[in-house]
């Protein structure tokens, strides 16, 4: 196994990744960082509640990879990052930890502190982002039928990124809009089957909220499990393997 | 180095290091360059410096031993001599001709001596 | 180092690139591979380097098959395109990056290309010329010391006396336990250095043999009449430039714009005397020759 995965090489592919994009990471939070300012001058108190970050990390982490690996496969900008000598299962991992692990937490990390500047700032420490919730399952509604971390928000996002992952993976070029269109496609092709069942699942996906039947049926257990473990595993492990197999 | 395009590359090397012999600039039982050395000075494949050393081995101007490499050989002077004049001989005819087509004659050559 | 069996290449369903191509390579040896526009000569390097898998058949190169992309693989060998990917980085930046992924990567030389070819380090890719482009990348591949070295049309951009300094960095690189496989058309700029000589024609090789082989069976020269088993002939001061066979066994001046102009008119030929490796009976020769002028004018 440490021939494939040399725990080194990995550091050092992110370590370049980082220097690579570190200049869009500051981009990003600085954004956020504008919102929130700009809210707390027009706002006051009350405008620093409204920004939670929670939606503009979201969608953040579910877009990142078709910024950070636009060039993935390309033939001329894509030749470095193939050709360089490492494996491909440690070029996937340090994917995988860039975009659904690190960026996400540096985020979520950075917006924390924003707001505990801005506690200690204004005296009102309710600001303080409670960061604590985003890793626990989110709605009561699962009743006794919960995944625990993998009902949890920051999971939800991380899932749905894995979308994403794949589709840059699985794509040689124009991968964001081929991945909308792939999107749009299985929306399509959900809503045509014309379930109650597949038009909940797809509600459930676009605001993030949970079943609204107790999790007592078995279907609505196997799809909660498919939908909140199956797919992103599925698509991690099939970006990987399309990843192995693209020629360029 | 420039080569000119009448003649095999490894005949025009060995030609090269006879007239250095020749001119006494590299003597009897001196080193000579490596083959990969020669080759880069040179910029040519060390494959035509290796076909021309082996081409002068066989005339006996160089020699070469295992660990140390080629070196001049013996009477190299003589040697490198009887190849040249060898092979400045064989473009005479050429030449003759020529001298016929534009009607020159022999005489008309001592001049130069 | 290469070895390339039964191998068939096909972009798509329709365009064949290679037919059943077998071919070996060895180190010690700086290749010239050779080919008209379309050929393939850039698929071949790409499929050398694991960028492109065979549709049948194996590549096999330093004991790996490329398509697997491992790191020992590809930590062994540099692929040089044609066109760089210009990044804004300078070369400083560039080597902190990814030289440490290149095991055998040397930093003194590295620096003495640079040197040689007058580039700054600290200057970034993107805002220097084309040139400077190609020497500073050409100065990282060099300076990676992988067995195999693949370059895409690398003289390509190079102003006159930086292909000097590059005839003699290539010359200085070259070893015994590593192979260069150099694609190109200017092959005036790498005269004398490249030898074995590949052609490459669509979906097969016309030779793939050294300069000795070529100019035993080849004879390169003037001449001042014309005669049926020219292989190939232009007109010069003089009389003619041909390519002819060699019957007098006198090793002439390989001239490898004729010798490739003469494949090319005669692959068939070719194939059979240098890959098939058959004794062409010269008797039968002009023969021959006077049903392929025909063939080929067709």
């Amino acid at each position: 196994m440490n021939n494939i995965i040399s725990l080194r090489r990995v550091g050092l592919l992110l370590c370049n990744e980082f220097r690579k994009n570190g200049k869009t990471y500051i981009i990003f939070i600085s954004i956020l960082a504008g919102m929130y300012i700009l809210a707390g001058i027009f706002g006051g108190i009350v405008g620093l509640k409204s920004i939670t970050g929670t939606q503009y990390i979201a969608a953040l982490t579910v877009l990142l990879p078709f910024v950070i690996y636009k060039d993935l496969f390309h033939p001329v900008k894509g030749l470095n990052a193939t050709l360089l000598p490492a494996s491909n299962e440690e070029k996937y991992l340090t994917a995988f930890l860039q975009c659904a692990v690190i960026f996400p937490l540096g985020m979520i990390f950075g917006f924390w502190l924003l707001t505990v500047l801005s506690a200690l700032l204004t005296g009102h420490n309710d600001l303080i982002w409670n960061v604590g919730i985003l890793f626990v399952d989110r709605n009561s509604s699962y009743g006794s039928f919960s995944l625990g971390f993998f009902d949890s928000w920051f999971w939800q996002i991380v899932a749905c990124q894995s979308f994403s992952l794949w589709a840059v993976h699985f794509f040689k070029t124009k991968k964001f809009w081929r991945a909308v269109l792939t999107w749009f496609c299985i929306c399509f092709v959900l809503l045509t089957i014309g379930s109650i069942t597949a038009f909940r699942i797809i509600m459930w996906q676009n605001d993030g909220m949970g079943f609204d039947f107790a999790g007592s049926t078995r279907f609505a257990h196997i799809l909660h499990i498919f939908f909140a473990i199956l797919l992103p595993i599925g698509f991690w492990v099939w970006g990987y393997r399309k990843m192995r197999k693209q020629q360029f | 180095m420039e080569f000119k395009s009448d003649k095999a590359i490894y005949e025009q090397i060995a030609e090269y290091v006879c007239e250095k012999v020749l001119r006494g600039e590299w003597k009897d039982e001196e080193r000579m360059p490596s083959v990969r050395e020669f080759a880069v000075s040179l910029t040519v494949n060390p494959n035509t410096v290796m076909r021309a050393y082996e081409h002068l081995e066989r005339h006996g101007i160089i020699y070469s031993k295992r660990g140390i490499g080629f070196s001049i050989g013996a009477d190299s002077r003589q040697k490198a001599a009887v190849l040249m004049r060898e092979d400045f001989l064989k473009s005479v005819p050429a030449f003759v001709s020529r001298m016929k087509l534009l009607g020159i004659d022999f005489k008309d050559l001592e001049r130069y001596a | 180092m290469i070895t390339i069996k039964n191998m068939s290449f096909r972009y798509g369903k329709h365009r064949m690139v290679f037919d059943r191509l077998n071919m070996e390579m060895k180190a010690g040896y700086i290749y010239g591979l050779l080919g008209e526009n379309g050929v393939g000569k850039t698929t071949l390097l790409r499929l050398l380097a694991g960028l492109r898998f065979p549709t049948q058949g194996s590549v096999e190169v330093l004991g790996f098959t490329p398509s697997q992309r491992r790191t020992e693989f590809l930590s062994d060998l540099y692929y040089l395109p044609e066109v760089i990917d210009v990044v804004p980085l300078s070369m400083n930046e560039y080597v902190k990056r990814y030289a440490p992924f290149y095991p055998r990567f040397d930093y003194d030389k590295f620096n003495y290309y640079l040197e040689e070819w007058n580039i700054d380090p600290a200057q970034k890719l993107s805002q220097s010329s084309h040139g400077q482009q190609k020497k500073a990348m050409m100065s990282f591949a060099l300076a990676c010391n992988t067995r195999l070295l693949l370059l895409d049309e690398p003289t390509n951009g190079m102003d006159i006396p930086s292909k000097g300094i590059f005839r003699r960095l290539l010359a200085q690189a070259s070893d015994d336990d590593k192979c260069f496989v150099v694609s190109t058309h200017q092959v005036r700029d790498l005269e004398n250095l490249i030898d074995p000589i590949l052609i490459l024609e669509k979906n097969q090789v016309l030779l793939n043999n050294t300069v000795e082989e070529i100019t035993k069976k080849l004879w390169f020269g003037v001449k001042s009449e014309k005669s049926d088993h020219d292989l190939y002939r232009e007109e010069c001061i003089g009389g003619y430039a041909v390519v002819d066979y060699n019957d007098r066994h006198e090793e002439s001046h390989l001239n490898i714009e004729m010798l490739f102009n003469a494949a090319i008119q005669n692959k068939s030929l070719f194939k059979r005397m240098f890959i098939e490796e058959q004794q062409v009976p010269h008797s039968d020769f002009s023969e021959e020759m006077r049903q392929k002028l025909y063939k080929d004018h067709e």
